[in-house]
């Protein structure tokens, strides 16, 4: 049974309100860890298989609505992989937030992951958009952790609302599906998709482009992902790597059928495209760590979606697999800069001598693959995402790639420049996670020899496979001049001029804009409504006037209606039992 | 052992005599006397939902076509499981109110509760009548007596527009009777079709009046911020869970049931209405900075959607409308509830001036969120399955219902612009002495989360409980 998988962690949520706080973590972890040895489990045993399971949770009108779970070979693989990252991030928990609250923060964790692991799942839409919708409300919580803040408790609030502007566009193209097909199952949709009218598929398309966008922080819906950042540091690296943005990328790598047929993918490269070049821009100019990372997450969703627009959904799971290692490697490296130096600042975290922490190797190892540098697993993840490219995507992409690391370089050679050096914190709950996605990022690429049997992918080396390469080689040579040796200071100047230049059409004004006109909106219709009712208020006023001319017939003692109503009541209860 | 329905009336009859009786010797509060009554009524309402029911019948005014009697319909089962539970968990939950420990409240709201049962029972249309009015007196006694603010004026102006509601039901009723020569609901059914098209056209428009003013739905709403607002919070719930669905119910019952074939033709002049006013009250709730307010406007704009699920006349999305009054109803009583917990502590229904709230008070927080989540329509908390039927329904008759989905996006906004303006941020620095919910508070929150969640994840006892409409 499938929904196995789910039960430890939803039961660890369960169960930790009952455990003294100084145990939540174990109960927590427990949990995770069976869901890890199950999904691993049901891995082995039902690899290659198809098989789908169904429950009916009502029928109305004939039709049932029903849910129904998935197992094959990449639901299978993802929650394997939900599952095996979700647990390094608790065992990196248990460093970060030592010294918080930790019942709250673990319940909410165990729900979370319970949320992903059940979306990886789904085979019904339905089931899907429920634990969609439990992503964007745990996601809330974990963002807003620290409630007693400003700015974490907008943060979360900003995710949960522009997130559900994708969920309320999801429950809509499911709504319109269903009304199609009759039908909530994926597989069934994507089997009957010629009956559906064209004009009907390109607006569920364009719904769930909507929805995917919205969920992967995507252009324009990005800027709640960066302001998320408020939130505890393993919340990030769970949001950030395998889970919440992933699963915007994996719907959309699960409805491609439907994009296609609407033939909207070219919307799809094309915000992707878009996405990772406002993101490399905005990385350029970020002194704060944490949100350097969110603009490379940003960045690197763009690139799963323009696999996804060219067709190649093997190629963007394989990079799925392969962002979530290195950027929650690189958010644990961030989060232990932090918790020693006091600061995600990286100018200030500098300057407080990080020169000769541990975390320098595991850092290199995770920024060396964000750019994409072989032997790193990324550079053979780009290998297979830049499959379906044509010439322009792929001239685009080299662009990219250089940009890339430059900002990547960028936030290393400044995080490490100094020579001052102070003693990092050291624990075994650190490091052990820390080492162990270092070394799944180094020798992860060869995963891709045998992907294929897991999941149909293809890959060439090609001669832009090189240029990207010789690209992002350029760019870290370029961070190393500009960052490390601090030449060309007024070419940094312009760099961060153009960078400022992006920020300044950031959509965040726009956004603001539009979310004050519509509370102003509101406010508007507020004083309207207040007028109306006010208007009507007269009609009942002098309808009191009225009344008090015939006040002497009420003698406005309550009691007295009272009586006469009881009475009435007896009487008809008398009556009823004399009629008998 | 088959539960007759009159136990519906003699059992808050003998707790009203109680009550009476109580004023004089003062044995014991009169709280706990109506909740023991209200108690024994949903014990009732359990035990007949295990054995099944018995109608009651019996004819007062033979040529009158006046009978007492008693029978559950298709429809009548959610609708009772409502108005028997939510007051009942409401009084438990509200024991700060300054209504407390009057007589004549408790006996109106006795009554209220009573007849709401009974209306939602009543097989025959003058019963149904004179209960419905009942409802309404005693709420206006509450409003009038027990409220703050401008209650007198509030009261007024609700007895002047629901009572315009009930007249035109009235005269509803009496065209039928004209016309069919009966008021009993069954004879109705089997007669509705000899009732000439203009008179039915007449009749259907009068019913729509009514539940446009009961429910209510934009634009006959204007007695509801008042009302709502000047209303002791036992009466705010009490309007907002349980007479709001009366109109809910008359809509199904009498447009729905006895003219399908005229509703049918209106429903798209009907649903676009209902799309306006879900959009109008979703932005006129973002508007409001009184939390008691903003859950008045919040409640219409369910309201809203259940109006629209009705109107739609497909059977899922009627289906939904069922479940979704039923589940706003446990939802929006324990949202007033609530609030009325905070404002016995902070002292302010005012959003923008308290803050931090949570520190002091998690457990009330925890709940708070918690339905938050699920009247924004949350997966696996009841309002979910409301809204996902009304919209699967209604979108295959007008697929433009699917703009309401804003209204619930702009909903999203202001509940949590609210949770966050009240409970996150630093603490106010009034508030350092405010203390947690009692343990009382927290089982009447208990019992409205488990029917939150029951309905949500077993919808299936809701549907099943009804007959195919």
């Amino acid at each position: 049974m499938l929904f196995f998988i789910l039960l430890p962690a939803i039961i660890a949520t369960l169960l930790i309100p009952l455990f003294r706080k100084e145990y939540s973590f174990i109960v927590s972890i427990t949990g995770t860890a069976l869901s890890l040895i199950l999904s691993g489990y049901h891995f082995y045993a039902g690899f290659g298989k198809i098989i789908e399971q169904s429950y009916t949770w009502m029928t109305v009108n004939g039709y049932s609505i029903v849910l129904s779970t998935v197992s094959n070979n990449l639901t299978l693989f993802m929650a394997t992989l939900v599952s095996f990252i979700s647990l390094m991030v608790l065992i990196f928990s248990t460093f970060y937030m030592k010294k918080e609250p930790q019942k709250r923060f673990y319940a909410e964790m165990s729900f979370f992951i319970f949320s992903m692991l059940g979306l990886v799942i789904s085979n019904s839409l339905l089931l899907f958009f429920v634990f969609w919708e439990f992503i964007g409300v745990s996601s809330y919580l974990l963002i807003g952790f620290w409630y007693s803040k400003e700015a974490p408790s907008a943060a979360g609030k900003k995710a949960l609302v522009i997130t559900r502007i994708g969920d309320m566009a999801l429950l809509a193209a499911i709504i319109i599906l269903f009304t199609a097909v009759h039908t909530f199952s994926l597989s069934s949709i994507l089997n009957e998709l010629s009956v559906i009218p064209p004009a009907t598929m390109a607006i569920v398309s364009v719904l769930l482009i909507t929805a995917a966008f919205s969920k992967a922080a995507q252009f324009p819906f990005y800027t709640w992902l960066i302001d998320a950042m408020e939130g505890p540091t393993p919340v990030s690296a769970l949001l950030h790597s395998a889970t919440m943005v992933a699963a915007g990328a994996y719907l959309a790598v699960l409805v491609l059928p439907i994009i296609q047929s609407a033939g909207m993918t070219g919307l799809v490269t094309g915000f992707g495209f878009l996405t990772s070049l406002i993101a490399a821009f905005l990385a350029l100019r970020e002194r704060h760590f944490k949100k350097i990372l969110a603009y490379s997450t940003m960045e690197s969703l763009a690139f799963m979606f323009l696999a996804i627009g060219t067709a190649n959904t093997g190629g963007a799971v394989f990079y799925l697999f392969t962002h979530a290692v290195f950027k929650s490697l690189l958010f644990f490296v961030s989060g232990v800069l932090a918790l020693s130096f006091g600061t995600y600042d990286i100018y200030k975290i500098k300057s407080r001598g990080s020169r000769k922490s541990w975390v320098l190797i595991p850092s290199l190892i995770g920024f060396l693959s964000l750019s994409a540098i072989p032997p790193f697993m990324s550079f053979f993840a780009h290998l297979s995402i830049t499959y379906g490219f044509n010439f322009y995507e792929n001239v685009g992409f080299v662009v990219i790639s250089f940009l890339t690391a430059l900002f990547a370089f960028r936030a290393f050679f400044i995080i490490f420049s100094s020579n001052r050096s102070r003693p990092t914190l050291k624990d075994p709950a650190a490091y052990f996670p820390v080492y162990i996605l270092a070394a799944v990022s180094s020798v992860g690429g060869s995963f891709l020899l045998f992907f294929n049997n897991l999941l149909p992918i293809q890959y060439r080396l090609d001669m832009f496979s090189y240029l990207s390469l010789v690209a992002a080689a350029l760019g870290i040579y370029m961070a190393l001049e500009l960052f490390y040796y601090k030449k060309a200071s007024r070419m940094v100047a312009k760099l961060y001029l153009l960078s400022d230049r992006i920020a300044n059409y950031r959509y965040d004004n726009i956004l603001l804009y539009t979310g004050n006109s519509i509370v102003g909106f509101g406010e508007v219709v507020a004083e309207f409504d207040n007028v109306l009712a006010r208007s009507f208020s007269r009609l009942a006023a002098s309808a009191m006037y009225l009344s008090s001319k015939s006040r002497r017939i009420q003698n406005g003692d309550a009691l007295s209606y009272i009586d006469a109503i009881f009475i009435g009541m007896v009487a008809l209860l008398l009556l009823v039992v004399v009629m008998l | 052992m088959i539960i007759n329905l009159i136990g519906f009336l003699i059992i808050p009859l003998i707790g009203i005599m109680a009550l009476i009786l109580n004023n004089y010797t003062k044995s014991t509060s009169q709280k706990n006397i109506t909740i023991i009554s209200m108690c024994s009524t949903a014990v009732l309402f359990l035990v007949g939902l295990v054995y099944g029911f018995g109608g009651f019948d019996v004819s007062l005014v033979q040529s009158l076509d006046f009978s007492f009697s008693l029978v559950t319909n298709s429809l009548s089962t959610p609708f009772i499981l409502l108005s028997v539970f939510v007051p009942l968990i409401a009084i438990i939950s509200l024991n700060r109110e300054k209504s407390e420990s009057s007589t004549i409240f408790h006996i109106f709201y006795m009554l209220a509760y009573m007849s709401a049962i009974i209306v939602f029972i009543s097989g025959n249309l003058i019963s149904l009548f004179l209960f419905w009015e009942v409802t309404v007196l005693s709420m206006f006694f509450i409003i009038s007596l027990f409220g703050d603010g401008a209650n007198k004026r509030s009261a007024m102006k609700f007895l002047i527009f629901t009572q315009f509601g009930s007249l035109t039901l009235l005269g509803a009723f009496i065209l039928v009777f004209i016309y069919t020569g009966s008021f009993s609901l069954t004879t109705l059914f089997a007669t509705a079709s000899s009732i000439p098209s203009i008179v039915s056209y007449t009749i259907f428009i009068f019913i729509l009046v009514t539940a446009l003013i009961k429910m209510p739905v934009f634009p006959l709403h204007e007695w509801l911020p008042d009302a709502y607002l000047s209303a002791p919070m036992s009466g705010t719930v009490f309007l907002s869970a349980v007479m709001s669905k009366l109109g809910g119910y008359i809509l199904i019952l009498f447009g729905l049931e006895l003219f399908p074939s005229i509703l049918h033709r209106f429903s798209i002049p009907l649903l676009i209405l209902g799309i306006i006013a879900v959009i109008y009250m979703a932005f006129a709730a973002s508007g409001q900075k009184n939390l008691k307010s903003m859950l008045s406007y919040s409640s219409a704009f369910y309201m809203g959607l259940v109006f629209i699920g009705i109107v739609s006349t497909s059977v899922s999305a009627v289906t939904g409308s069922v479940i979704l009054m039923v589940s706003h109803s446990f939802i929006i009583a324990s949202l007033f509830a609530m609030s009325s917990m905070l404002f016995s502590r902070i002292g302010t229904h005012d959003i923008y001036k308290s803050g931090g709230v949570m520190k002091r008070m998690p457990v009330l927080t925890f709940f708070f969120v918690f339905m938050v989540f699920a009247t924004l329509g949350v997966p696996g908390l009841s309002n979910f399955v409301g809204e996902l039927l009304i919209f699967i329904g209604s979108y295959s008759v007008f697929p433009f219902v699917l703009v309401s989905l804003v209204g619930l996006l702009v909903a999203t906004n202001y509940y949590l612009n609210s949770v966050r303006k009240i409970f996150y941020g630093t603490l106010h620095s009034s508030l350092k002495k405010i203390s947690d919910i009692s343990l009382v508070e927290i089982f009447g929150l208990s019992l409205f989360s488990f029917f939150v969640i029951l309905i949500g994840l077993y919808p299936s006892l809701i549907i099943g409980s009804f007959g195919v409409i």
